[in-house]
């Protein structure tokens, strides 16, 4: 198990070298002159010059690909090109609040939708699973920015229950703030996490050793709780770290939905103002969560089944 | 009393092809420490019927209609979710076909067995451990502290069958059933385990039901055996006596088509026909297609199994 920890951290280094390439190439092959964007139009050629110089993009190509990789490596991303404040100080604002919405969410995805799953799988066509599928079609057919707008519709503006805009201060304030979209995103997870349980523990319970632990005398709740759904959480756990990549995106529309000052809202203003610093520092930290969420993925396969470390 | 007598047992399977009747009226008893082989082919109802003294047959499809299966005299089809707990692993346990997938992947080979001790015992953890680690032992493990720390995949198959059996034996249980236990292995592994099954009767005077289609593995691990065929028992009969004096024209078929090493045939017999569909058997006895020695009577009504002059009970009109 050590081996593997370290075999797979090791197995990130090229990986993000990559992602850091491919976000710095990207910036590149965008049509028009980040000067000339951040400064405008009418700006004197001196101006735009002395811009370019500040901003290293007078160097050639490769000198400035080793100045972001080392900018990146050590998170010092400079300052941002429209309002000169420093881009690790509004990441640093930005980041918990888009942490925190992740976690929120995936801890209702979780919590709501393996229980439910395994309750659905183990009461197959009973009335609780008939529930689970409208509820998993409610799930995956509502955008996320239409049930955030429903959700604020009704808890914040006719029940007045929950705050409407922001990121909130002091903790519990931030805690208000952040039920609802954490519930925009969680209900939505909670309804894959909820089918994937179910269809991968229904695999599992045809299996032979679930056979053999009834033939030991295990109670049926140990026998799905111990034996099978373990076993079942393997795909599910995969599943997951997938569903969480693609959910980084739906942060950005949720975030913007209910004003938080998240990630995504900084990484959007940044697209407007035509930010180049800001948004290839915006880019390369969701590219650092996608190869962490990946790591914490695998890792957490390997926790649970014994038979990955060998592969 | 015997130890387990099954009367009238069947068992019905509703597929969508319709109605499978997988065991139809088998009828046996095993007093204890006593052992009877179950042979028949591939589909002939014997998986069912020892699944069915536990009643772990596979439920929907499979559900068993009739009949009953005294268990120290509790009748086994009817007993309470409780009861059967303790029954299942504590006094009759099983051996399964294919050690491949019969542990679970994910625990330990020593926690699967300590579990069972935990459960029937009522052992600590330590203690359960500890059994455990002697079961394993007791089945011929190298090494069974490192074994029971090992999770299955780290084993070969001959191992993981040795660890089942170590499950199976390890709260003491009256009757130990043995579906194909080593219908999976190599053969060479094959001769392994049998001595271990037949040295572990030996010591543990345990009864074993021993399912195999196999007539050279029961030739010198059973008393008893019952011939099944289409789901039902054919012929039932002391293992020397079926060998010396098979009765039933499908067992002394099953018994032809045994390669001999004393007589140099140049092509094995075997038994004309097929087994027929599970959904469409024939009227009369099932097996009246493939016989040599078929009558009208065979045609219109089913033979019962009835004694006959050599000690034997088989199900035949010819014979009768």
């Amino acid at each position: 198990m050590g081996g593997y920890i370290l075999r797979r951290g090791l197995e990130v280094i090229p990986t993000v070298l990559l992602v850091l390439t491919l976000v710095f190439l990207a910036l590149r092959i965008m049509p028009g002159d980040p000067a000339v964007a951040a400064l405008g139009e009418f700006a004197t050629p001196d101006a735009i010059e002395r811009f370019r110089e500040k901003l290293g993009l007078n160097q050639p190509l490769w000198m400035q690909y080793f100045s972001f990789i080392g900018q990146a490596l050590t998170a010092d991303f400079g300052r941002s090109m429209s309002n000169n404040t420093s881009i690790n100080e509004l990441l640093a604002q930005a980041l918990p609040y888009t942490i925190s919405l992740g976690i929120a969410a995936t801890v209702i995805g979780i919590v709501i939708g393996i229980p439910l799953g395994a309750m659905t799988a183990v009461h197959r066509n009973g009335a609780l699973d008939g529930f689970g599928r409208v509820f998993a079609l409610i799930g995956f057919s509502l955008p996320d920015f239409y049930f955030g707008v429903l959700l604020l519709l009704v808890f914040s503006l006719h029940l007045d229950w929950f705050p409407m805009l922001g990121g909130g201060k002091g903790f519990l304030d931030q805690l208000h703030h952040l039920v609802l979209p954490s519930i925009t995103l969680g209900v939505v997870m909670a309804a894959f996490v909820m089918r994937l349980t179910r269809s991968s523990l229904l695999e599992v319970l045809r299996k032979d050793y679930v056979r053999t632990a009834r033939g030991k005398g295990v109670a049926e709740g140990w026998v799905i709780f111990k034996h099978a759904l373990r076993n079942a959480l393997i795909p599910v756990t995969t599943g997951l770290g997938i569903y969480l990549l693609t959910t980084l995106s739906g942060t950005i529309t949720v975030e913007l939905v209910f004003s938080r000052p998240g990630l995504g809202t900084l990484l959007i203003s940044g697209v407007s103002a035509r930010d180049y610093t800001l948004v290839q520092a915006g880019l390369v930290v969701f590219a650092f969560f996608v190869v962490a969420v990946n790591l914490a993925t695998d890792l957490l396969c390997a926790a649970i089944d014994p038979r990955i470390t060998l592969r | 009393m015997s130890l387990l007598t099954v009367s009238d047992l069947r068992v019905h399977l509703f597929t969508p092809r319709g109605l499978v009747r997988a065991v139809d009226g088998v009828s046996f008893a095993l007093e204890a420490g006593r052992s009877l082989g179950i042979v028949g082919e591939s589909g002939c109802g014997k998986t069912m019927t020892a699944l069915a003294m536990m009643r772990l047959i596979p439920t929907p499809p499979a559900q068993i209609v009739g009949g009953s299966i005294l268990f120290d005299g509790q009748d086994v089809v009817t007993m309470d979710a409780e009861r059967l707990r303790a029954l299942r692993g504590g006094d009759i346990a099983m051996i399964y076909q294919d050690p491949m997938t019969t542990l679970n992947p994910v625990l330990t080979v020593g926690e699967q067995i300590a579990e069972a001790v935990r459960l029937h015992r009522h052992d600590g953890r330590t203690a359960a451990w500890a059994r455990a680690v002697e079961m394993l032992k007791l089945v011929g493990i190298p090494d069974p502290a490192r074994v029971a720390s090992a999770y299955p995949h780290q084993l070969s198959g001959g191992m993981r069958q040795r660890a089942v059996i170590a499950m199976a034996l390890a709260c003491d249980p009256k009757l130990l059933i043995a579906d194909e236990p080593t219908t999976a292995l190599d053969v060479t592994i094959q001769a392994q385990i049998l001595e271990l099954l037949r040295r572990l009767q030996g010591e543990l005077g345990t009864a074993i039901i021993l399912i195999t289609h196999d007539l050279g593995v029961i030739a010198d691990l059973v008393d008893d055996v019952a011939v099944m065929y289409a789901g039902k028992v054919v012929e039932h009969t002391a293992v020397r006596t079926l060998f010396n004096d098979p009765k039933h024209p499908y067992t002394r078929g099953l018994l032809n088509s045994v390669p001999s090493l004393e007589t140099r045939e140049r092509r094995l017999r075997t038994i004309e026909g097929t087994v027929p569909p599970a959904h469409a058997m024939p009227a009369g006895c099932r097996f009246n297609p493939r016989c040599g020695q078929v009558r009208p009577e065979c045609h219109d009504r089913e033979p019962p199994l009835v004694v006959l002059d050599n000690g034997s009970r088989a199900a035949c009109w010819a014979l009768s």
